[in-house]
């Protein structure tokens, strides 16, 4: 997973799928557990390409990675919900696809959370939609699958 | 390896392992209607892994359990989520109780509903006395999930010699044993009357759900010691009370390592125990479990006599109800003739039990009476994630709490840490 490139301070390449290089550095880096074997045996010159990982998302979870407080979780409660706050519904899946494809340390479970409010008290149509998930019950299934906890889809949300 | 530019869709189908991690920060309600997205997300929702998970995650007590007694006394109950009963969704708590009652768990004679445990509630049957010649009393204890109304299969049968016993005799608590994975329920014993010297007879015995040998066993050593257990016993979790060295001090007492405590400290570690003691003066104290059973560091009787010193008196009228968080709700109705009869006055206190702290008592909740029965208010409590506050929430049902007529059933909602200091209507 390398190609050369100018050897510059020992800073990693990440390459995204949009083919944008980013330089960030080893302490940053092997907090994504996925590339953490590559950062091993690669050099300056190394630059590993994330081909799930758009710029957008690597943006993202750099300034995550950089900005995250070290100590008070009070703050770190603050810069979370500052962080997610502004991604519409499609910018925070797909940022929890990278985070899920680069295992980022803590992004995981904030992102998951994040998308789970997202989906809280929804109907299963809006959920399935929201998610791009195929039905593979037959009406049949379906009906007896509701019909066993019917209390559960009473007071559901607007979509 | 060059530009190895997969043409993943991002916003396409997410991987099955994101979608664990989504669906376990959901309230258990919300699983049930999901398992009907699509196969896979119904295996995963039932997969044993991620039910642990779930159980770590999700939202803690969002569900008040109601009974109610309808025609001819026949007695049910329903679990409403605190959040519909608040936010109105769909409609008024009426509505809500109202459709709830559709999925009703009809009580049997003698069953009662007791203590709760990670979602589970603990239903205990009583049979009456003349059981085999009145020899014996006999008890029956099941697990409810009032979220998914599923049973878990009845336990053996606890069968106590009368001798003099009182029936009801028998109070039960249960928990969830990490080391076994198994829920255990632990009895009670009491002897007839609250006099010293047949206290020799208390018991304690314990059933296992799952475990192999289906039957009661018996724990011994309990206290020989001048204790009457109540009606109210509550399990908690547990909280710290390590106290080793300053800088220990104050990060044991830093709000962000509570939070993190809660989420991750053993759930339902103690038993709270009522002891009657001269005069009819009753208070409250707490032991763990784990004291309790692994003798450690000495025996149960012990245990008790140590706590005991840190006992909580009891006010008169003041019950212990629900807990959440460690934190046990001790509600206090006065007497009816407060402002000539017209108002029944309740109020409440939380109380931590390990730490043996109360926050401030809540504002007095006034009820008008008009032929409402006295303690007919029912409180749950549970801790807003939102505001970071714990809430009461009191339900004011009429006089009979009848299944047929629910008509001035009111839900008025406390915020501890509020400024507005006062129970609002919902």
């Amino acid at each position: 997973m390398a190609e050369k490139a100018s050897p510059s301070s020992n800073s990693i390449s990440l390459k995204t799928v949009d083919g944008k290089i980013f330089k960030v550095s080893p302490a940053i880096a092997n907090q994504m557990l996925t590339i953490q074997p590559l950062i091993k045996d690669s050099d300056s010159s190394t630059i590993i390409s994330l081909p799930d990982v758009a710029a957008f998302h690597l943006t993202k979870i750099i300034e995550y990675l950089e900005g995250k407080p070290a100590a008070a979780p009070s703050a770190v409660d603050a810069f979370e919900a500052q962080f997610v706050k502004d991604l519409s519904p499609e910018e925070l899946k797909g940022l929890l696809i990278a985070v899920g494809y680069l295992k980022v340390n803590g992004l995981v479970d904030l992102m998951a959370n994040t998308v789970a409010k997202l989906i809280e008290n929804k109907s299963v149509e809006y959920v399935r939609k929201f998610f791009g998930v195929v039905n593979d019950f037959t009406p049949a299934e379906e009906a007896k699958c509701r019909q066993e906890h019917a209390w559960a889809f009473d007071g559901v949300d607007e979509d | 390896m060059k530009n190895h530019c997969a043409q993943t869709s991002l916003s396409g189908v997410l991987l099955d392992e994101l979608i664990f991690e989504i669906l376990s920060w959901l309230p258990a309600i919300l699983l049930l209607r999901f398992r009907c997205i699509c196969k896979s997300w119904k295996s995963l929702i039932s997969d044993p892994n991620f039910i642990k998970l779930h159980l770590q995650r999700a939202p803690k007590n969002a569900n008040l359990i109601l009974t109610l007694i309808g025609n001819h006394g026949k007695r049910s109950a329903i679990s409403c989520l605190f959040r519909s009963l608040l936010h109105h969704k769909p409609s008024s708590p009426t509505t809500v109780i109202a459709e709830n009652l559709h999925y009703r768990l009809k009580l049997m004679k003698h069953t009662g509903i007791g203590v709760s445990c990670n979602g589970l509630i603990c239903l205990v049957r009583a049979f009456p006395r003349n059981f085999r010649g009145n020899e014996f009393h006999k008890y029956r204890v099941r697990l409810w999930n009032p979220v998914t109304k599923l049973f878990s299969k009845r336990s053996a049968d606890l069968l106590v010699k009368v001798e003099g016993r009182a029936f009801d005799s028998a109070e039960f608590g249960f928990w969830y044993d990490k080391l076994t994975e198994t829920y255990k329920v632990v009895a009670v014993l009491v002897d007839n009357g609250a006099s010293v010297e047949n206290l020799e007879r208390t018991e304690v015995r314990v059933y296992g759900f799952g475990d192999n040998d289906d039957c009661w066993r018996k724990i011994h050593g309990f206290p020989v010691f001048p204790i009457q257990l109540h009606q109210d016993r509550k399990c908690v979790n547990d909280t710290f009370n390590w106290c080793i060295c300053k800088s220990w001090k104050s990060l044991i007492s830093d709000p962000n390592f509570i939070k993190l405590h809660l989420q991750r400290a053993p759930k339902n570690a103690n038993l709270i125990l009522t002891l009657i003691g001269n005069h009819g003066k009753r208070s409250a104290i707490s032991c763990s479990f784990r004291s309790l059973f692994h003798h450690k560091p000495s025996s149960p009787t012990t245990v008790v006599a140590e706590n005991v010193h840190y006992k909580l008196k009891l006010m008169k009228h003041t019950s212990i109800g629900v807990s959440c968080n460690g934190m046990i709700c001790l509600v206090r109705a006065f007497p009816r003739n407060f402002r000539g009869n017209k108002f029944h006055k309740y109020r409440v206190h939380l109380w931590n039990p390990v730490t043996k702290l109360f926050p401030k008592r809540s504002a007095d909740l006034l009820v008008k009476v008009e032929g409402r029965v006295f303690d007919s208010a029912e409180f749950g409590f549970w801790y807003d994630k939102l505001t970071e506050t714990y809430k009461v929430v009191a339900v004011l049902v009429d006089n009979g709490a009848s299944v047929e007529n629910l008509e001035r059933t009111e839900v008025r909602v406390y915020r501890f840490g509020d400024n507005t200091r006062c129970f609002v209507s919902a």
